[in-house]
């Protein structure tokens, strides 16, 4: 019996402390002053909880918007002493968020929407509109996915106190090229991946995030790495043979990588790099275009792809996908 | 004393002469192409390494002047003659030949590719000293066969693609009408067990027998077909694989017809220029001199 009157102390961080003195050993008022402490410490706790959401809301700045999403990620609201009926989840603040944040860099493109059923917020996009549901799924320790409920597809994951945000090209290649492709338009898909890319970018260079944009990256630089641990020989086999239907020419690069060019200036390049690992890389002047780009504007590359993707598949963070 | 009875040798002085002018000759010879060398003059070069060829090809003389024993002397040398009259010949092939691409295999030894393009083929040798293409004999052979079946509408490996997808509809049909089978392998185990159980007049025994034997053969070609269907999936793939391969070949030799073609008009211009191309690289050679 003696467990029951424990008292328990909530902290912030969701962690509790027992202390194991005896309730019963105190007095009437002693019990009554402890359990004013408590409550006052309780509301406290809210009082600040809606400081920190003003900041969420209101801040201009954008290390006060990161800080304040911060502590939103682990803060914890209710107590044994006090809970709140009305909340808003920590998914629906991390939208609220991503959209400040675009919002600070005039980016937003995103639309915040509230569901009428739960009150659950989430984002639509303008073309996609309602074939694209985008909520945040957390984790137990604060990090989260961004997933399109429709389809269960995770297009990142974001760690707000590891400084983490990782794109994820399986989830992108399910919904934008093998799903929504079939409806929405090269271009809105355009759209769509300029504003994940914007996303990612802010995150890196407002805030230092370790950020993989995978499949997304347009830069030169940029090595999306595929499944095959060797020579893709049957599938660039088939490359050949679908891209001279289609009026391309694959070529034989100086080191045997196998080449194509695309348009003036564009040119893919299926290549080992030094540890051994063969990569798909896409090389343009303006360094504007990934390969999620070519995979979105190419039929024939496109195919290719989706009917390969046992050995083409890019590789993904096995850490977190 | 002087001993009669010897032979009597030839006379000394003749052989030192003859012997310092056939020494001379083969110092001339090679002087004559020290200088040639020098002067970067790949011409003469050819003329002096191989004067029959040069005389027949370029002078047309059927009779001209032959060195062969001087030619002997540089026998041991020629990969060092093909080193040095290479520099020119390729840079004459790359322009003539823009589709073939030449690798140095070793100082003076060429082998070339057809095109520049994914899985292009290796296609054959250059022979430096006599301004020769050896061709791959398969490789030159399918590209010729692919010509003539231009006139036909057809590419190199029509037939052999045509034939295995239908083979592979076939056995993927036999795959799809697998349920099919069981149901009649069932309806006929019902029947053979019927036929057997049916009491028969003696005389008809036979007849019974005869239409016993009928259901029999036609459950084993239902189990022969079963068995087939088993190995489908693997004769499927395999026939794939044949499929992207001769696809692939296909491809390549359409390339290195449009190559042909884009230069040369057609496959016949081909291989007459290839025919002369001794004789229109020497001519090159003289031209360049004026």
């Amino acid at each position: 019996m003696s467990e029951k009157l424990q008292t328990v102390t909530f902290f912030p961080d969701g962690t509790t402390k027992q202390k194991s003195k005896d309730a019963r050993s105190l007095s009437t008022t002693g019990r009554l002053m402890a359990y004013r402490d408590q409550l006052k410490k309780n509301l406290d706790n809210g009082i600040r909880f809606t400081e920190i959401l003003n900041q969420l809301i209101t801040t201009d700045d954008a290390m006060v918007l990161l800080k304040s999403i911060q502590q939103l990620s682990t803060y914890q609201l209710d107590s044994a002493y006090l809970i709140y009926p009305q909340q808003y989840t920590r998914p629906d603040f991390y939208l609220i968020f991503l959209g400040r944040l675009l919002g600070l860099h005039q980016a937003e493109k995103l639309v915040l929407q509230a569901n009428e059923q739960n009150d659950e917020l989430y984002q639509e996009f303008p073309g996609i509109d309602k074939l694209g549901y985008f909520t945040f799924v957390e984790n137990p320790d604060g990090s989260a996915y961004y997933v399109e409920q429709h389809t269960q597809e995770a297009l990142f994951f974001i760690d707000f106190n590891k400084h983490l945000l990782l794109f994820n090209s399986e989830a992108l290649t399910n919904l934008l090229i093998v799903k929504l492709k079939k409806e929405i338009n090269e271009e809105t898909l355009r759209k769509f991946e300029l504003q994940l890319l914007a996303i990612g970018k802010f995150m890196k260079e407002d805030y230092g995030f370790d950020v993989d944009f995978n499949i997304l990256d347009p830069s030169n630089y940029a090595s999306y790495a595929i499944m095959d641990d060797q020579m893709p020989q049957t599938a660039l086999d088939k490359l050949f043979i679908n891209a001279s239907n289609a009026g391309y020419m694959l070529i034989t690069g100086m080191h045997n990588e196998a080449e194509l060019e695309l348009s003036r200036g564009i040119k893919m390049a299926v290549e080992p790099q030094e540890n051994g690992q063969w990569v798909i890389k896409i090389n343009d002047p303006d360094n504007r275009i990934s390969w999620f780009d070519v995979l979105n504007k190419y039929d024939f590359i496109r195919d290719w792809y989706l009917e390969n993707l046992e050995s083409l598949e890019i590789k993904n963070d096995s850490r977190y996908y | 004393m002087t001993n009669e009875n010897q032979f009597t040798l030839s006379d000394h002085d003749e052989a030192t002469k003859t012997l310092t002018e056939a020494v001379t000759g083969k110092i001339q010879y090679l002087q004559t192409l020290a200088k040639a060398i020098d002067d970067q003059d790949d011409r003469q070069v050819y003329e002096l390494i191989n004067s029959k060829k040069y005389s027949n090809e370029i002078l047309h003389a059927r009779h001209g002047a032959q060195d062969t024993e001087n030619e002997k002397l540089v026998e041991d040398i020629q990969p060092k003659i093909s080193a040095f009259l290479s520099q020119k010949l390729i840079k004459y092939l790359n322009e003539m030949y823009p589709f073939f691409y030449f690798e140095e295999t070793a100082p003076g030894n060429f082998q070339f590719y057809f095109g520049n393009w994914w899985g292009r083929r290796l296609f054959g040798t250059v022979d430096v000293l006599n301004v020769e293409f050896h061709f791959d004999k398969r490789e030159y052979e399918k590209l010729s066969r692919a010509f003539e079946l231009e006139y036909e509408n057809k590419r190199l490996n029509s037939d052999a693609i045509e034939r295995l997808s239908k083979e592979n509809e076939r056995l993927q049909s036999l795959i799809d009408s697998q349920d099919e089978r069981d149901q009649q392998k069932e309806e006929l185990r019902a029947q053979i067990k019927a036929v057997s159980q049916e009491k028969v007049m003696p005389w008809e025994s036979s007849k019974q027998r005869e239409s016993k034997q009928k259901l029999v053969d036609q459950l084993s070609h239902l189990t022969e077909l079963d068995e087939e269907a088993n190995d489908a999936y693997r004769t499927i793939r395999d026939n794939e694989e044949t499929v992207l391969a001769l696809s692939k070949e296909d491809t390549l030799i359409g390339y290195e017809k449009q190559s042909i073609v884009s230069k040369f008009g057609n496959f016949e211009n081909f291989e007459a220029k290839n025919k002369t191309l001794y004789r229109d690289y020497i001519a090159n050679l003289i031209a360049a001199e004026k």
